[in-house]
């Protein structure tokens, strides 16, 4: 028997990492945010340049400050320990320019075999997912632990 | 000159028609839209639809 019910509404989680980049331009407050989406165990990634001044968050900041790789490998470190805190969460990235997915493939596709041992990748590529292989343009990825990673 | 501020939405529509009320916190509402609208679009990969 299917009985009615209601629609119910549950609070959304976001999960924020801070780090400090280092360099020529100085230091930048860097924040890696995964927003529960409320569906599907799903959230999405979200890095961004804290603003103490207005106390917002700038995901369109382009701090150049000569560290990357870096901050790339520190938000793949947060997302380990995210993974682990919620093993059934699916990591959304979407970037939110051209360049910024553009820079996200490069380095996936870099340390592939690493991320490989813990995370299944997929790419969004003409509307549908599929595994990410190197060299292919995507528009989005997706991310999940792996079954066999504890 | 001051730049007029962006208007996000406060609902957005689904593609079976379900209207969804955009959640109110500010940081991360156009995030939220994109990623629910995107999702709606395209859906997740097979392996994963039936977990």
């Amino acid at each position: 028997m299917r009985l009615e019910t209601y629609e119910i509404l549950s609070e959304r989680i976001v999960v924020s990492y801070k780090f400090i980049s280092e360099g020529p331009k100085g230091e930048i407050k860097k924040v890696v945010d995964y927003l529960e989406l409320g569906f599907l165990n799903l959230f999405n990634l979200g890095l961004s340049d804290e603003d103490e001044s207005t106390g917002l968050n700038n995901d369109k900041a382009i701090s150049n400050n000569g560290d990357t790789r870096k901050v790339l490998a520190t938000v793949a470190f947060t997302m380990q320990r995210f993974i682990y805190k919620y093993p059934q969460a699916r990591i959304l990235i979407e970037g939110n320019s051209a360049s910024r997915i553009r820079l996200y493939r490069i380095n996936i596709s870099k340390y592939l075999n690493d991320i490989l041992r813990i995370f299944n990748v997929y790419g969004l590529r003409n509307s549908k997912w599929e595994l990410f292989e190197r060299n292919i343009s995507y528009s989005a990825f997706l991310i999940t632990k792996k079954n066999n990673f504890i | 000159m001051e730049q007029k501020k962006k208007k996000i939405p406060t609902k957005i529509r689904l593609k079976d028609g379900t209207v969804l009320e955009v959640p109110q916190d500010i940081r991360f509402k156009e995030k939220w839209i994109s990623a629910r609208l995107l999702i709606d679009r395209v859906g997740l990969p097979k392996e994963l639809e039936d977990l």
